[in-house]
């Protein structure tokens, strides 16, 4: 009975309120650590807690430079929607607080190339590139979008 | 000395406020950065005018003007990154700095303020000790408390009236995470008095406290404070509690304070609360709706306060609000407050 009342509920809730995008969104970029990284995959919650920088450890208590593609770039915004899940103005927000507070949101570089260079000589450090980009010198590290 | 002061600080907002030059690497970071981005300085500025009618309370504590301009804050930020694990936090503070009214340009008497300066050592994950002049870890409102980042030119009462907006002395956090919920816990204690006490004596002398709070991937959370401190006017201890809880989602913010105080030993509290909303109406506006109520010392009051705010590029905030129901809370009373403000 009360199953059936929640799925009711549930389909009730998918008409009136709408799919959300990011549900069909499928990720049109890779995630990128240095080859010696021991992280094998990760969940989006926990990759979004890092570019929040609320997670700022790896498991192996170094500490994590998360990497942001330029505010301009597809891929940022495509990284937005599918990971951050916020909208610009949500994320403006959130960062203007989280400033205030003395916390500087990820590294920003120019372009991917840069990225990837960047990983590639950084034990520490974690990025995104577009889906198919070369990755060399980089490993990819698969993401759980199962929330 | 205080036209230097504001000199100084006035051409670095200018410069700050300038495109990214070539010492800024992170595109997305306001300020200046520098040291291979292990300085940032940063800040804001904010400016406003009232058309209210009663005398507030002010820096300015012969104020009974109810119409006047004001330079609000001039705020400069440094942050020091010395290693991974340790960095500086310091913000510097010209307040009501300038005003104009009937009768004409003035500067304020006590301009230059230490809000915050203090040593940041953070190990792991699940540690962060903080030592010097902070802001008190109480309540949404006060640690975000800096005109750019709040909807409403007028601050609620609740938050300010019942705890020192900083507290000299030594916090340490720690948080967690567990599925989707976040954890955060923190405790905080001074020793004696304020670091700095440009605006008179703080009320709080010794005083301890914690903070608990439990959220969602940031876009709610729910806090209880507690704070036990000494009242050094009063020279008894007095005990605050409080709680506070903040939803955001794409078009809305909803965030709500309650805060009790009672003096150890005493029959009488006094207790304040409030409720606001926060409409994302596209194209930058935000029409914003607080509904507060206090009850101190015998004098209560409901001020009811509702605006807008637009958010335009580049950090800064206009707002327009109306205020009513403000009688005799010390606050300016009713009427109209605008105000400026950019992030930097």
């Amino acid at each position: 009975m009360l199953r059936a009342w929640l799925t009711r509920g549930m389909i009730f809730a998918v008409l009136v309120l709408g799919v959300p995008a990011w549900a069909f969104e499928k990720p049109d970029f890779v995630v990128i650590v240095h080859p010696s990284n021991p992280v094998s995959a990760m969940s989006r919650l926990d990759l979004e807690r890092i570019y929040r920088k609320d997670i700022k450890f790896w498991p192996d208590g170094e500490h994590v430079i998360p990497i942001n593609a330029p505010s301009s770039s597809k891929v940022r915004a495509s990284f937005n929607k599918t990971v951050l899940r916020s909208s610009i103005d949500a994320l403006v927000t959130f960062w203007n607080r989280k400033y205030f507070g003395g916390e500087t949101p990820p590294l920003v570089l120019r372009s991917s190339d840069a990225i990837l260079s960047y990983v590639a000589q950084r034990p520490n450090a974690i990025g995104y590139v577009p889906a198919g980009y070369s990755i060399e010198g980089t490993r990819v590290v698969p993401i759980r979008f199962d929330d | 000395m205080r036209k230097l002061l504001i000199t100084v600080l006035a051409v670095f907002v200018l410069a700050a406020s300038a495109p990214p030059c070539a010492l800024s690497q992170n595109l997305d970071q306001r300020g200046i950065s520098a040291l291979g981005g292990n300085l940032l300085i940063g800040g804001y500025i904010a400016a406003g005018i009232e058309l209210l009618d009663e005398s507030a309370d002010t820096v300015r504590g012969d104020n009974t003007h109810t119409r006047q301009a004001v330079l609000d804050d001039l705020s400069m930020f440094l942050t020091y990154e010395m290693t991974a694990d340790l960095s500086m936090f310091v913000e510097a503070e010209l307040e009501d700095s300038l005003f104009l009214d009937e009768d004409g340009l003035e500067i304020g008497s006590q301009l230059f303020s230490l809000e915050r300066f203090y040593l940041e050592y953070e190990p792991n994950q699940y540690l962060r000790l903080r030592a010097g002049k902070l802001l008190t870890p109480v309540g949404i409102w006060n640690q975000i408390h800096a005109a750019p980042l709040v909807w409403t030119s007028s601050r609620p009462l609740t938050t300010e009236l019942f705890y020192d907006t900083g507290t000299t002395g030594v916090q340490a956090d720690t948080r967690w995470h567990s599925g989707r919920l976040d954890f955060a816990l923190s405790a905080f204690g001074q020793a004696t008095e304020q670091l700095d006490e440009t605006h008179g004596p703080q009320r709080q002398g010794q005083a301890f406290g914690t903070r608990m709070q439990i959220g969602g991937e940031e876009r709610w959370y729910f806090g209880t404070s507690y704070l036990h401190f000494k009242d050094r006017s009063e020279g008894r201890w007095e005990t605050t509690v409080g709680s506070d809880f903040l939803l955001i989602t794409d078009r809305w913010e909803f965030s709500s304070e309650f805060a009790f105080n009672r003096p150890d030993g005493a029959a009488a509290a006094t207790w304040g609360a409030y409720a606001q909303a926060v409409f994302n109406a596209g194209h930058g506006f935000h029409p914003v709706l607080r509904y507060e109520y206090v009850d101190m010392d015998g004098i209560s009051g409901s001020p009811l306060v509702f605006g807008v705010a637009y958010r335009g590029s580049g950090g800064s905030v206009w707002k327009l609000e109306g205020r009513v129901g403000a009688e005799d809370l010390g606050t300016g009373g009713n009427g109209i407050l605008a105000s400026w403000a950019k992030l930097y």
